[in-house]
């Protein structure tokens, strides 16, 4: 499967849906779009990883990459979709604790709002 | 203008010409020998009394339906002659061109008297030599550039084998000389430069210090990174016999050298030579696998840790087990796990182990190499996409009996 990246908003979160393989070839061009999309402000970012076939080890190195640019304080990284296969590479990895994985689209925009007021 | 373009660069100084008596015809003639679009109608000095043009054929003669055999050139010329002056720019004709629908400007002194003439024809002929001219210059530079990028990189591409020579080198230093203990291992690098390595080493005379790490991604900033992690393990492993507190202080340690999106992963174990306990912490590799020689059963090591580099202040917790003679323990960086073949599909984990314990009763030396070359044969014509590290270490039977033996008040073996 090509690797691609599809941008979508909803409100001030912009959800990136990843399709292909998140892998040494791939995992740089994630990198960039991720530094693009904070030097343009965004800093509520969703990963959709549901239609990503495997995660490498330097595809996690992008995935902790993008929690360290992201500002927590300003909004954050949540990631949906997880197969249970690349979930298991996490679980290895002993990195489940580190991204805020979420179950759903909804949950994980509604998660920012319910930060903000938690911030306010 | 400076640096500008002069019409009297472009325009043609030999003139057509013609006196007004001559035939229109006669005019049309001539223009055709020179494959000129205009001719100059003067009484035979360099005062211009108009011009005709291929286009006044058509509108003046054709469609007035007129003989051009006995109509004077005189009667048909244009006389509202368009000029431009010596000196001005091709921009400036140009411009005279497009605001009249100009197709000739006839180029004259400051006295009025005419030195030349200029087409369109002229104007796009000279602007495409020009163009031509930049992109001769522009290939001749991309050409200079290039050649000095593949020098540059044939330089990196050098100094990179080199130093990955002296990386393997590093890396596979000889064993020390542990009684009861064996190590094989295969190391390949990805790249000339790995961030994979391993490390065997004594830690004081009844201690030896089992360290693999593999940096994310390959290259020259993973490298420096196994340097360094190389460099920290050698200072704080010093004395000290508890893996998780070594991992601890190399997290502390790198963290604030790590890029962001860099992390290590990997094994730190402690044998305690007389009583072969070892205690360990992994941090994020692919589980260590220790095949007992008994139940031949490979049961990979608990607990994990997330990699070095990641988050401040974590604490990593060690795990302890009893290892017995004939036992063998495989350590092995993602490189061998996660390679694909051509059709995408990674080798994966479990393929990996399943494949040691087939080779199980094999000597070390046949096991990782037979490992090795299975993960190659998988990838097929597909490159290795990343660096690989298979450490295997074997508890010999014989040694430890002996050992065992010549001790008599020796350490027992904890069940």
């Amino acid at each position: 499967m090509e690797f691609k990246l599809e941008e979508r908003s909803q409100g001030d979160v912009v959800v990136l849906d990843v399709r292909g393989n998140l892998d040494t070839q791939s995992a740089p061009t994630l990198k960039v779009r991720l530094d693009s999309l904070v030097n343009f402000g965004h800093q509520k970012i969703v990963l959709n990883l549901s239609d990503v076939g495997f995660i490498d080890s330097t595809g996690v190195g992008s995935l902790i990459y993008a929690q360290k640019i992201i500002n927590p304080i300003k909004g954050g990284l949540r990631i949906i979709g997880i197969t249970p296969r690349n979930l298991n590479v996490f679980s290895v990895m002993n990195l489940t604790d580190v991204f805020s994985i979420m179950k759903t689209e909804e949950a994980a925009v509604g998660s920012f709002h319910s930060d903000d007021s938690t911030v306010h | 203008m400076p640096g500008a373009i002069l019409v009297d660069e472009v325009m043609s100084a030999d003139v057509l010409t013609a006196r007004p008596d001559v035939s229109t015809l006669e005019a049309m003639r001539m223009m055709a020998v020179r494959g000129v679009g205009s001719i100059v109608v003067t009484n035979g000095d360099d005062r211009p009394l108009g011009i005709f043009t291929d286009r006044d054929l058509f509108s003046k003669i054709v469609l007035k339906n007129l003989d051009p055999a006995s109509l004077p050139v005189g009667e048909v010329v244009t006389r509202d002659i368009v000029s431009v002056g010596s000196g001005s720019s091709l921009d400036d004709a140009h411009e005279i061109m497009m605001s009249g629908d100009f197709r000739h400007l006839i180029v004259t002194d400051e006295n009025g008297s005419m030195k030349g003439i200029i087409s369109v024809k002229d104007l796009i002929r000279h602007r495409e030599r020009a163009l031509e001219k930049k992109v001769n210059e522009k290939t001749s530079e991309l050409m200079e550039t290039s050649k000095q990028l593949m020098k540059s990189l044939n330089t990196i591409e050098r100094e990179m084998y080199h130093a990955g020579k002296f990386q393997k080198h590093l890396v596979e230093k000889k064993y020390p000389r542990i009684p009861g203990m064996r190590f094989s291992h295969v190391y390949e690098q990805s790249l000339h430069l790995g961030g994979d390595f391993f490390s065997v080493s004594r830690i004081g005379k009844g201690h030896v210090g089992i360290f693999v790490a593999d940096v994310m991604g390959h290259g020259i900033t993973s490298a420096m990174i196994a340097l360094e992690v190389k460099m920290n393990l050698n200072f704080i492993a010093e004395g000290r016999l508890s893996t998780s507190e070594v991992i601890g202080k190399m997290n502390k340690e790198l963290i604030p050298l790590m890029p962001e999106g860099f992390f290590v992963a990997g094994f730190y174990g402690i044998v305690d030579i007389s009583t072969l306990e070892m205690n360990y912490t992994q941090f994020g590799l692919p589980r260590p696998v220790l095949l007992r020689c008994d139940k031949f059963r490979a049961s990979p090591l608990q607990p994990g840790n997330m990699p070095i580099g990641i988050r401040v202040g974590t604490e990593y917790v060690e795990g302890k087990t009893q290892v017995r003679p004939g036992d063998k323990l495989l350590l092995f960086t993602d490189g061998c796990s996660e390679q694909k073949d051509s059709k995408k599909r990674m080798y994966g984990d479990r393929r990996f182990v399943d494949n040691f314990k087939a080779l199980s009763a094999r000597g070390e030396k046949d096991i990782v190499g037979t490992l090795h070359r299975n993960v190659k044969k998988f990838a097929g014509r597909q490159p290795i996409t990343d660096d690989i590290a298979i450490l295997l270490c074997e508890f010999s039977r014989c040694d430890y009996a002996d050992k065992k033996t010549s001790r008599s008040s020796g350490a027992s073996l904890k069940k």
